[in-house]
């Protein structure tokens, strides 16, 4: 095997490796069946660089059958949604004279107080459901009547529903569910919710996930790594061949008289013109 | 020539890279857009249990669907028809299953939740109009 051929077998496993070992310190998310991608990126409300923009939401009027509340699955229009709310019949205390109620689910802007336990990763949602009139309708005292999730940007790991009521935060019962990073709350009164992690902003000043106190994605500076790693084997690589070929001994020479002491060498001599079976 | 295959090893590698950290951002729409027209089904999906308004316990819930002029084939291939296919699941809108039964039991939480089924192609892509069941709203206590 040449050794053009083994440097380019070299390159093929080290990029195999280089792919192997991304995939290990980060890997992708999860694949969904046979490839088929089913989750859109989040939608920020302030997108920065080249997040995605204009976050979905979610208005509807649900007629009251019955005298109780209606079920209801109220979700915006991300895949999977960024936000719902899902209400079994009976799950909201109606007003008297109530004839339908509205369900209603908005990004919005966030409370000018931040969580003193974490922070917020994506935008901060406003559930409401009222009567006709407009007057907000208090969750009926029932067992898991009610459930209210919420999408966090990719990536997002452990985090907390968090309620803005009253002028401060406070954490509702989060259960993390689906492959994505979905968080659902059996709540008992609704307003302003955010998905809230552990952590600081980071330098930037954006929100973002905990990582451990560093500023920087663990991601960042395995890829610059790589990188790094990958110029150095195309440098060696370069240099391996543009370094010039071990000058013959006959072409170096040597001082007249004294032998040379260089070994003969096993390359085959040039043929002298006429010799051979050639002619 | 051999001067070549270096440098083509090297796009092999960058593709490598790049194809990895690109995996974790496509999106549905440039998936199914590259699937070209979609022919429509005749099928029709149903949702027999739960029903809607059930109220139930434990950490799952029995799904009993009900699948009309069509048939479940469990390959996955391009070659598609309007007869055939399989079934996907969806819980909360998120789905939770690619079922090639019409029994399943998926693994739920505590509170309100809304199960969708829809009939979908053996390429995995929906047919042009979906096939989806009407939408139920069942309870875990």
């Amino acid at each position: 095997m040449g050794r053009d051929r083994r440097l380019g077998w070299l390159a093929v496993l080290a990029g195999g490796a280089l792919a192997l070992a991304i995939q290990i310190a980060a890997p992708v998310g999860v694949p969904l069946y046979d490839g088929v991608p089913t989750v859109d990126p989040y939608r920020y409300l302030h997108p920065t660089g080249t997040q995605p923009g204009q976050p979905t939401a979610y208005a509807f009027d649900e007629p009251v059958i019955g005298g109780a509340s209606p079920a209801f699955a109220a979700a915006t229009s991300e895949n999977p949604p960024q936000a719902q709310l899902i209400a079994q019949t009976g799950a909201f205390v109606l007003t008297p004279g109530a004839t339908s109620v509205h369900v209603s689910i908005a990004a919005v802007e966030p409370p000018a107080l931040a969580p003193s336990s974490g922070t917020i990763v994506g935008n901060v949602y406003a559930f409401s459901v009222t009567d006709q009139a407009g007057t907000a309708l208090a969750v009926a005292a029932c067992d898991s009547c009610l459930s209210l999730s919420m999408r966090a940007p990719e990536g997002t790991d452990t985090a907390t529903l968090m309620q803005f009521a009253g002028g401060t935060w406070s954490a509702m019962q989060t259960v993390p569910v689906s492959i994505v990073s979905m968080y659902q709350s059996n709540p008992t009164a609704l307003g302003d919710i955010a998905v809230v992690v552990a952590g600081t902003p980071t330098a930037s000043g954006t929100p973002g996930p905990d990582v451990g106190g560093s500023a920087i994605d663990p991601v960042v500076i395995f890829g610059v790594g790589a990188i790094v790693l990958w110029l150095l084997v195309f440098g060696f690589v370069v240099w391996q061949r543009v370094r010039p070929a071990p000058t013959p001994a006959a072409a170096r020479g040597g001082r007249k008289g004294v032998p040379s002491k260089q070994q003969p060498s096993k390359q085959r001599p040039p043929r002298r013109p006429g010799s051979g079976s050639d002619t | 020539m051999n001067r070549c295959r270096f440098p083509a090893a090297l796009v092999v590698l960058a593709a490598l890279v790049v194809a990895c950290a690109n995996g974790a951002t496509a999106t549905p729409s440039a998936g199914l857009a590259s699937l070209g027209p979609r022919p429509s089904s005749p099928a029709t999906v149903a949702i027999v249990s739960p029903t809607s308004g059930a109220r139930v316990t434990g950490a799952t819930i029995h799904v009993v669907l009900a699948l009309g002029g069509a048939t479940i084939v469990q390959a996955t291939t391009t070659a598609i028809t309007p007869t055939t296919g399989h079934v996907h699941l969806y819980v909360d809108n998120s789905l939770v299953s690619m079922n090639y039964g019409l029994e399943q039991d998926i693994p739920v939480t505590p509170g309100s939740h809304v199960l969708k089924a829809e009939f979908v192609a053996a390429d995995h892509a929906p047919f042009n109009p979906r096939v989806v069941s009407t939408e139920v709203i069942f309870t875990v206590q």
